[in-house]
């Protein structure tokens, strides 16, 4: 069975999905995804 | 003759434009966190997705066992946790859950311990650590092409 771990996805302030920030071996930006974090706040 | 190729090349292009920005932008903005939903907090509070104050969250799917990527990836939102309490939104503004898809084996106990190695030692600190049943934990918010499938256990 396909096992997909360390998935991460950034919601928006509705729960909608804005994108995914890291999945597997991929890297997790800490700096963008602060980044959009920051632009998403009212 | 030359024509006919310019027009089939630009539909091509336009085909593969098009599929690009379905994948990667209109498919995951379509997903959304389900509101019937209820999973457990490690520390055994219920936590409904129906309830939800809106917030900024950062959703990660990990399992304890997992011996490198989960743990990786959880000590960078960590980080990022250390720097959004600087700007003095974490918490407040924005929250962080984490999710086992392996919860048949992901008890309460172990998930705590998975929450303590990153500095979070009980709910109500702006990130919480959540199981569920198979079923719940499907229905998390992970676009088709991105299906997450939960854990074989046993």
């Amino acid at each position: 069975m396909i096992v997909h771990t360390a998935l991460a996805y950034l919601l928006d302030r509705d729960g909608r999905v804005i994108e995914q920030v890291g999945m597997g071996t991929s890297r997790f930006h800490v700096d963008d995804v602060y980044e959009t974090i920051m632009n998403e706040l009212p | 003759m030359r024509k006919w190729y310019t027009i089939a090349a630009c539909l091509v292009l336009f085909g593969i434009g098009a599929g690009i920005f379905y994948f990667t932008v209109y498919k995951p903005s379509a997903a959304r966190l389900p509101h019937d939903v209820t999973m457990e907090t490690a520390w055994g509070r219920p936590y409904a997705f129906g309830d939800l104050p809106p917030k900024v969250r950062l959703v990660e799917f990990i399992y304890t066992n997992c011996p490198d990527i989960c743990p990786n990836t959880t000590m960078q939102m960590a980080k990022l946790r250390d720097r959004l309490e600087s700007a003095g939104v974490f918490g407040r503004d924005v929250e962080f859950i984490t999710i086992t898809i392996d919860p048949a084996r992901d008890t309460k106990e172990k998930l705590q311990t998975y929450a303590r190695t990153f500095g979070v030692t009980g709910d109500g600190q702006g990130w919480v650590f959540l199981r569920g049943s198979e079923d719940e934990t499907k229905k998390q918010p992970t676009p088709s092409i991105f299906n997450t499938e939960t854990r074989a256990t046993g």
